[in-house]
């Protein structure tokens, strides 16, 4: 291996990674000052690279508007807005009258009605579905699902019967036993590549911020 | 600046340079006696006066050059030159040159003027042996023996057949270390310049015509050597006579018939021995006959004068021209090495001349019968250096006419027809290939690069030893045409699998070529099942809510993770704030909103007052609108019971700041109390003892997805103490989150998701809520979900099953 000026670079990311993880294991006012004082910079950082994707949002959307690429008149909204609230938030700060209304009423109906149309969208969906195929994995998945619905959803008539409580106790099963396994799985998987990640990182050995 | 392209690699040199920069080839040519040919060793060449050229050579050529000037007095009908444009090789048009004089021997008795002229002429080019030359007029008609006898004073020539090395016979008359001393010469001396040459003298003939001439030669001579036959009988019987014992046996065989001659001369040139070598010369030297056997072969092969020919070649003039300045001990010790170096000196074996046929019998004599060598002089042979050939071609050739000159007929045999590229391949079979030859030329992969020309249209080589020659290979055009790339001369080996490929390529690229014909417009046709069910959808939504039927009765089945949420919340201490978490986007807060609900509102009913703070930019608003609408029957005023802290940028890392030291995550806060205008959150009263998140009495995160949970969870777990942490989830989120819910050391305290729980709760509570509210759409929106799930099972099942029974 040829060593370069990335050692630097590597000493200081161990040394953080150590720093920290150390802080988890001994209550020392040291190691939480230092620990305090490298999360505050990571933070700084995190909103740095807020600002930059804010800057990204906002130039590629100037590209469209310059180039009168197809939708450029959305982006041309976007950027509008964008800048108004910016304005509005810098001048006035973000709990400013107008910046709560124009979150409100707008904002809030529009992510709302997208969530609104994924219900509908998922609808059409499990209808088309063994239209356009079928197999095991598409009866499967259709199944889980209409038992969920069915045993979540409220009954119009038979709430109390024992079919009602069976698919009750169906949903329930499928959703803490069988979903609550496989979501196990995954997290466990994901502890074990955070763990893998962790340990490359202060071990030098994955070097994200470069060579 | 000029370049010269080689003719080997094509690539420009400078002009000045010998060879090639790349590739070492030599781009100026050898030319004979040119400056830039390396002189042989022992015998250093001057190509501005002393030419490599053997004496008897240059003899020759100064012959035909002064033979030149009187035939133009002597013969009106002197022959002119066939081809005067090179046609004929050098050597060849110096031949045919030298026939006529021949023809026209010397008158009987008498010496023409022109011959003496001719042998004073011969020897300018010699300077130093003319130098050492004993002019004698008192014997006017043995000149060329005199000249002979000045040139070697002291020559004492051996006998024949002794060893050279013996006797001093040419030490003094050729050059020692030329190693090309002419042994018949010294040999000549030894016994016939003691003895004969007197006589001969005396008798006013020359003694070349006596001794070179047979009996049997004499029926071939031309008139003019007729003439001179009676004379020439005299001094060769003398000179037979004279001394009948120490005539070297040469002699002899030379006054033989020529049968035996010439059985005896052939073996002596192949033997390389003196004796036979002796008629070789003589009739190489004084002949100026057409039919000289000696120079033949040189003249019949002029690419036979190869450097070493050419060296050894030149030996005799430096040795005629240094034999006054070489020592008797030189010439002894060289003479042995010369005797072998002379017979080097004359290619034999390309001599094509046939000693035993009858017409070389009969033309020997004629060969030997020197008729004009009583000027002594070495006959003229065609010249085999260039810059002389020139010379002689331009400006004498024209003299002669060899259409008109009869030659032998084995010369008209020998003679090279290369000149003009006809004759010569009179006896060839034309060039043909062999079938299995034939079958193994790769006949696709070759294809010529130069068309070759008709043989009459083919350029002559003008520079180099082809000179003269037509239709050689020139390489220079080949190598510097520019021509496409000839193709491999094997064939490419294709695998099965390549030519699929091959083949796959090519039709992908034909594909490509071809237009892609314009989609056609399908026929549009009403999304209906889209609509249809966003119709369903909608209506089972609005129904209930406008109408309140149909009405779902309430479950009354409780999830069993309620009671310990609402057993969590019911023991909170009611002097700590409870922070809340709203990391959930906007679009979720129709669920969301009526999940938490029942929650903030049974802590707001027990007096507790909350804090909230949010990951996300949209988070504050959100929190400030559920709290203000969920407080407004418990006058929950902002500042007093509820404090929103605001949005806490930096994602997982900010998480764990802000349970570390929350004062140092959040310095500002959102919608702040005006009397708080200007100050920290954490100046307000509510926030008076957290320090730290364990000093907050529960904290609540409501999340949308699982990541934002985790991370609360994961991030916040260590500094939460004894502080519980609750969720409040999405019905999608809960079965990640509850792992952490269910294990034996759980680091989520309760879990409160869905709208059924949410009602429950709110049943608890005792009021209903939004979660009550939205029961009935809920409700109907699932059972036409429901449905429409169902029915597009069926559909899909018997369309399936329909179009199988139609196939």
């Amino acid at each position: 291996m040829k060593l370069g000026i990335y050692v630097v670079w590597a000493a200081v990311a161990t040394a953080t990674g150590l720093f920290v993880l150390l802080g988890y294991f001994f209550q020392l006012d040291l190691l939480f000052g230092l620990r305090l004082l490298l999360i505050q910079w990571a933070v700084l950082l995190a909103a740095g690279a807020l600002f930059l994707g804010l800057f990204n949002l906002l130039s590629v959307h100037w590209a469209k508007v310059s180039l009168q690429e197809g939708g450029w008149p959305y982006s041309a909204l976007l950027i509008l807005m964008f800048l108004v609230t910016l304005v509005l938030g810098l001048l006035f700060g973000p709990d400013y009258q107008a910046v709560m209304l124009l979150f409100r009423y707008v904002q809030l109906p529009v992510e709302a009605s997208l969530l609104a149309l994924l219900a509908v969208s998922l609808t059409l969906a499990g209808f088309r579905l063994l239209s356009r195929r079928r197999d095991l994995a598409s009866l499967v998945f259709l199944g889980a699902a209409f038992l969920t619905l069915l045993g979540t959803a409220p009954w119009p008539v038979g709430a109390d019967s024992s079919l009602a409580l069976v698919v009750g106790d169906l949903r329930a099963w499928i959703s803490q036993v069988v979903a609550a396994g496989g979501a196990r799985g995954i997290l466990l998987g994901v502890a074990l590549g955070a763990i893998t990640t962790g340990l490359r990182v202060l071990l030098a050995s994955d070097r994200p911020y470069g060579d | 600046m000029a370049e010269i392209r080689c003719p080997m690699c094509s690539k420009p040199n400078p002009e000045d340079a010998e060879t090639c920069n790349f590739c070492g080839a030599r781009l100026k040519p050898l030319m004979v006696g040119s400056a830039d040919e390396p002189s042989s060793a022992g015998a250093p060449q001057d190509p501005g006066q002393n030419e490599p050229v053997p004496d008897w050579l240059a003899r020759i050529r100064s012959k035909a050059e002064a033979d030149r000037a009187e035939e133009g007095e002597e013969e009106d009908d002197a022959p002119k030159p066939a081809d005067e444009g090179g046609g004929s090789p050098d050597w060849l048009g110096r031949l045919r040159q030298a026939e006529p004089l021949q023809d026209e021997g010397p008158p009987e008795g008498h010496i023409p003027d022109w011959l003496e002229e001719t042998s004073e002429a011969a020897e300018k080019p010699f300077e130093q042996e003319s130098e050492v030359r004993i002019p004698d007029p008192d014997r006017p008609e043995t000149g060329w023996l005199d000249r002979l006898r000045a040139e070697s004073p002291s020559a004492q020539v051996p006998e024949a057949g002794e060893d050279q090395a013996e006797g001093p016979a040419e030490a003094d008359l050729f050059e020692p270390g030329s190693g090309n001393a002419l042994d018949w010469l010294g040999e000549l001396e030894e016994r016939d310049i003691d003895d004969a040459s007197a006589g001969l003298a005396a008798e006013g003939v020359s003694p070349w015509a006596e001794f070179e001439t047979p009996p049997e030669a004499e029926d071939d001579l031309s008139p003019e050597a007729d003439a001179q036959d009676e004379g020439q009988d005299d001094w060769l019987g003398d000179l037979e006579g004279g001394e009948p014992g120490g005539l070297p046996d040469w002699i002899s065989e030379l006054s033989e018939p020529g049968e035996a001659q010439a059985e005896e001369i052939e073996p002596g040139l192949e033997a390389e021995d003196d004796a036979p070598e002796l008629p070789d010369i003589d009739l190489t030297l004084p002949g100026e006959e057409v039919g000289l056997p000696g120079p033949q072969p040189e003249l019949s092969a002029p690419p036979a004068m190869d450097d070493d020919t050419l060296e050894t070649a030149g030996t005799p003039e430096g040795t005629g021209e240094q034999s006054g300045e070489q020592s008797d001990e030189q010439t002894d010790e060289q003479t042995d090495d010369q005797s072998d170096e002379q017979t080097g000196v004359f290619d034999w074996d390309e001599v094509e001349f046939d000693w035993d046929s009858e017409a070389a019998q009969d033309e020997l004599p004629e060969i030997e019968a020197p008729p004009v060598s009583v000027a002594g002089e070495l006959p003229h042979v065609p010249a085999l250096i260039m810059g002389e050939t020139d010379d002689v071609l331009k400006s004498d050739a024209q003299d002669f006419d060899l259409s008109t000159v009869e030659l032998p007929d084995w010369l008209s045999e020998v003679r090279p027809d290369s000149g003009d590229g006809e004759g010569g391949r009179g006896d060839l079979a034309p060039a043909t290939i062999p079938n299995w030859l034939e079958a193994m030329r790769p006949v696709e992969t070759f294809r010529p690069v130069v068309d070759i020309e008709p043989e009459e249209e083919q350029a002559i080589e003008s520079v180099g030893p082809l000179a003269g020659l037509r239709g050689v290979l020139l390489a220079e055009p080949v190598v510097a045409k520019p021509r496409a790339a000839t193709a491999s001369g094997a064939r490419l080996e294709v695998t099965e699998r390549q030519f699929a490929q091959a083949e796959l390529l090519e039709r992908i690229v034909e594909q490509e070529e071809h237009e892609i014909p314009a989609a056609v417009a399908g026929k549009r046709t009403l999304p209906i099942a889209r609509w249809l069910v966003s119709a369903v959808m909608l209506l089972a939504v609005l129904i209930p809510a406008l109408t309140g039927t149909p009405v779902f009765p309430i479950p009354q089945r409780v999830s069993r993770d309620l009671g310990p949420l609402v057993g969590i919340v019911n023991t909170l201490p009611t002097d700590r704030p409870v922070l809340m978490v709203f990391d959930f986007e906007p679009g979720y807060s129709g669920e969301l909103d009526a999940v938490a609900e029942p929650l903030i509102e049974n802590l707001l009913a027990r007096g507790i007052n909350i804090v909230t703070v949010s990951t996300r930019p949209t988070g504050p608003p959100l929190a400030v609108d559920l709290i203000n609408q969920i407080g407004a029957p418990y006058q929950v005023e902002n500042g007093r019971n509820v404090l929103h802290l605001g949005y806490l940028s930096g994602g997982p890392s900010a998480v764990q700041l802000f349970s570390a030291a929350p004062r140092e995550a959040i310095l500002k806060g959102f919608q702040l109390p005006p009397e708080m205008s200007g100050q920290s959150a954490w100046a307000s009263p509510l926030l008076r003892d957290v320090h730290s998140l364990s000093d907050f009495g529960m904290v609540a995160v409501v999340a949308a997805g699982t990541d934002t949970a985790q991370t609360w969870a994961e991030q916040s777990h260590p500094w939460l103490g004894d502080t519980p942490l609750v969720m409040i989830l999405s019905q999608g989120a809960e079965p990640l989150i509850r792992p952490y819910f269910e294990s034996l050391t759980p680091q989520v305290n309760g879990i409160l998701s869905g709208l059924p729980t949410a009602l429950a709760y709110e049943q608890l509570n005792g009021r209903q809520g939004m979660a009550f509210s939205r029961w009935n759409g809920f409700g109907a929106g699932a059972f036409a979900a429901e449905w429409l799930i169902i029915a597009g099972m069926a559909y899909g099942l018997i369309g399936w099953i329909m179009r199988r029974r139609r196939a």
